[in-house]
């Protein structure tokens, strides 16, 4: 079955289209398509009535209105069916456009060619949840679903943090981070205090352009100044590792080049020796603790706004059955079905939530069991774990080593997220 | 008179521009450049890419330093700058050429009036890019060799024609880019995609950075002339 995943955003005062972004099998919806799905949506408001999600036999659609001024639409043509997560996605998709145009351009434009011309740049953001939301190959990740900054767990984290402290005040600067290809190594405090939206969009724009060595990019933070632009400036320190604050006018990207080729020249061999932290995202003697049967695993931590996963693990045993890209597809699909319907995430807004399975019981663990994988959910406070293990394993045996990795951790002296 | 060095390529020293084991050229961080031995010296260059949207401008950026070509065109936000190591031979000498590229994004340019400022500042060279499937870029040329730069930079100006393999749908003839060559003493270079041979895009684009590293050059040795 072919699966397809668009994203048709229009002005929802005029019902004018100003994008459509697809991705996978097919063509695009045509304009006179798009239109007759706006007329639909008017209709119901006509009758008192909004619009949310429809179903027909090859596709799901879901409506979203944003501010009395943008509609955005998530066709997805295929078997899945959409869930909470959807909405969650368009939000995401939503916060993007905010991002890099600001909220007040994005809902009081007056222009409408130029509003098209100005979410040209979104394109980028759009494309990449897009190709997520469809399981494209290559388009790893799980912040987008977790909410959270997918980060990695090197094994000394104390030094990094403190330079990074230190240059980013240098840069009149109290958002900074350093980044390894779409994952955050470590953050300033301040960083953190950032909201789950931000801390899932910035790593994603920051990993969206591969080509540069620097970069200045006025941005809004969707939560913490919707209408007020910062300057990303993104420094590509080696092939890998990019260092990222959020600034005023000043340095200018020239300052900033010079400023950091100086500074973080005595890390090098520091920064060069964290690549070894590919592909699996943890350090290796955190690794060396997790149990053999263990084919994949993410760990959220919702206060901290921190989740890692690792789907690299045991590649050379009997378990070749599933490549990469199906566990990645696994672990997703597991974690929709899941963490939202059955086990409630602290952190994330409540409102769109569908009630609790049984509001005198909280759920505390999980298990899903195919054909082709068992995965076992367990829930901490703060803490979200989840385990991908050969279909084999006896599910009683899985219980016992994820609640042994979920100690390994979180308990004792390791860095922990 | 300053005396005239020759300058040619260093054909031997560009291989240290590749990732060991493969043809692709390596993305240096600002921290790093490429293996070439500590007496060559190393000579920096900033280059701003100049032109509307989708003239071309990241394509280009991206030819010259070796990087994934973009296959459809997304609008660049912000400033965007790559290095280009590029060594090359004067006299007997061995030199590093570093070209600092700055590319901005058409409507980031318009919205945000920091952005053409911190471009233009200390620039050395303008790539002046149009496409030669859109005439509209093409007319525009003339305009935007007379804002691209203050006098006082002297910055050489150089014209790129973006999609010069898409000769179906060409909008600009041959005579035409000739004579604006001869009229306004801007070479202009033409750049298209290099078809399904991606394997040794070094070679392809080898004569393109030698010509502007000479250019660059040779500007640098005018403005030491005038000084004398």
């Amino acid at each position: 079955m072919a699966a397809s995943c668009t994203l048709v955003g229009l002005s929802a005062t005029s019902g004018v289209p100003l994008f459509v972004r697809h991705t996978g099998h097919g063509k695009p919806p045509a304009y006179a398509l798009i239109g007759s799905l706006n007329g639909i949506h008017v209709f119901g408001e006509s009758h008192g009535v909004t619009l949310c999600t429809t179903r027909t036999h090859n596709a799901n659609l879901i409506w979203k209105t944003y501010h009395d001024s943008i509609r955005l639409i998530l066709i997805r043509g295929s078997e899945t069916v959409g869930d909470s997560c959807d909405g969650s996605l368009l939000d995401l998709m939503f916060a993007s456009l905010v991002l890099l145009l600001g909220l007040e351009t994005l809902t009081s434009a007056t222009n409408v060619e130029r509003l098209k011309r100005d979410i040209r740049p979104c394109y980028v953001l759009l494309d990449e949840l897009l190709s997520r939301a469809m399981g494209c190959e290559d388009h790893h990740g799980f912040s987008h679903l977790t909410g959270c900054a997918e980060c990695l767990i090197p094994s000394e984290q104390h030094n990094l943090q403190n330079e990074l402290e230190k240059f980013a005040e240098g840069a009149d600067s109290t958002y900074g981070c350093v980044m390894m290809q779409g994952h955050v190594l470590c953050g300033t405090r301040n960083f953190w205090s950032l909201s789950h939206t931000e801390l899932v969009l910035l790593p994603l724009l920051v990993a969206s352009n591969t080509f540069t060595v620097a970069r200045d990019l006025p941005i809004y933070l969707p939560n913490k100044s919707p209408n007020v632009p910062f300057r990303m400036l993104v420094i590509r320190l080696t092939g890998l590792i990019s260092v990222v604050t959020l600034c005023g006018p000043t340095p200018t990207l020239t300052e900033m080049m010079r400023a950091a080729s100086s500074f973080w020249a005595p890390s090098y061999q520091t920064l060069e020796a964290l690549s070894s932290l590919l592909p699996c995202n943890i350090s290796p003697s955190l690794l060396s603790h997790l149990d053999n049967a263990i084919i994949g695993l993410i760990l959220v931590n919702y206060d901290h706004k921190k989740c890692v996963s690792c789907v690299h693990l045991s590649e050379e045993s009997r378990s070749r059955c599933l490549s990469v890209n199906r566990k990645v597809a696994a672990l997703r699909s597991v974690y929709r079905s899941v963490v939202g319907p059955l086990l409630q995430p602290p952190a994330m807004p409540p409102e769109d939530f569908p009630s609790r399975l049984h509001p005198d019981h909280v759920p505390l663990e999980s298990y899903v069991s195919t054909d082709n994988y068992k995965v076992y959910i367990l829930q901490s406070s703060p803490y979200h774990l989840l385990v991908l293990f050969p279909p084999a394993l006896p599910i009683h045996i899985a219980r016992q080593v994820s609640i042994r990795t979920l100690a390994v951790f979180t308990k004792g002296k390791v860095p922990k997220i | 008179m300053a005396p005239e060095w020759p300058i040619g390529e260093s054909k031997t020293y560009q291989q240290k521009l590749l990732i060991p084991g493969t043809n692709k050229r390596k993305l240096f961080g600002i921290l790093e450049k490429p293996n070439l031995p500590p007496s060559a010296p190393s000579v920096t260059y900033k280059i701003f890419m100049f032109g509307k949207a989708s003239s071309g401008k990241t394509w280009t950026m991206n030819r010259l330093s070796g990087q994934e070509l973009p296959s459809q065109h997304i609008e660049t936000a912000g400033i965007q700058c790559s290095n280009v190591y590029w060594p090359m031979k004067i006299g007997n000498r061995l030199i590093l050429f570093r070209l600092e590229i700055w590319d901005a994004g058409d409507s980031s340019v318009k919205r945000y009036n920091h952005i053409l400022p911190a471009c233009r500042e200390g620039v050395d060279a303008v790539l002046l890019c149009f496409s030669v499937i859109d005439r509209e870029s093409w007319t525009e040329l003339p305009r935007l060799l007379s804002s691209a730069t203050q006098p006082a930079d002297r910055a050489a100006k150089i014209a790129v024609a973006t999609r010069y393999d898409q000769f179906s749908h060409r909008e600009v003839t041959e005579a035409e880019m000739e004579s604006f060559e001869a009229v306004h003493g801007v070479p202009i270079l033409k750049l298209g995609g290099t078809g399904d041979d991606h394997s040794d895009e070094l070679t392809h684009t080898a004569p393109i950075l030698n010509f502007l590293c000479k250019r660059l050059w040779q500007r640098d040795q005018e403005l030491l002339s005038v000084k004398q």
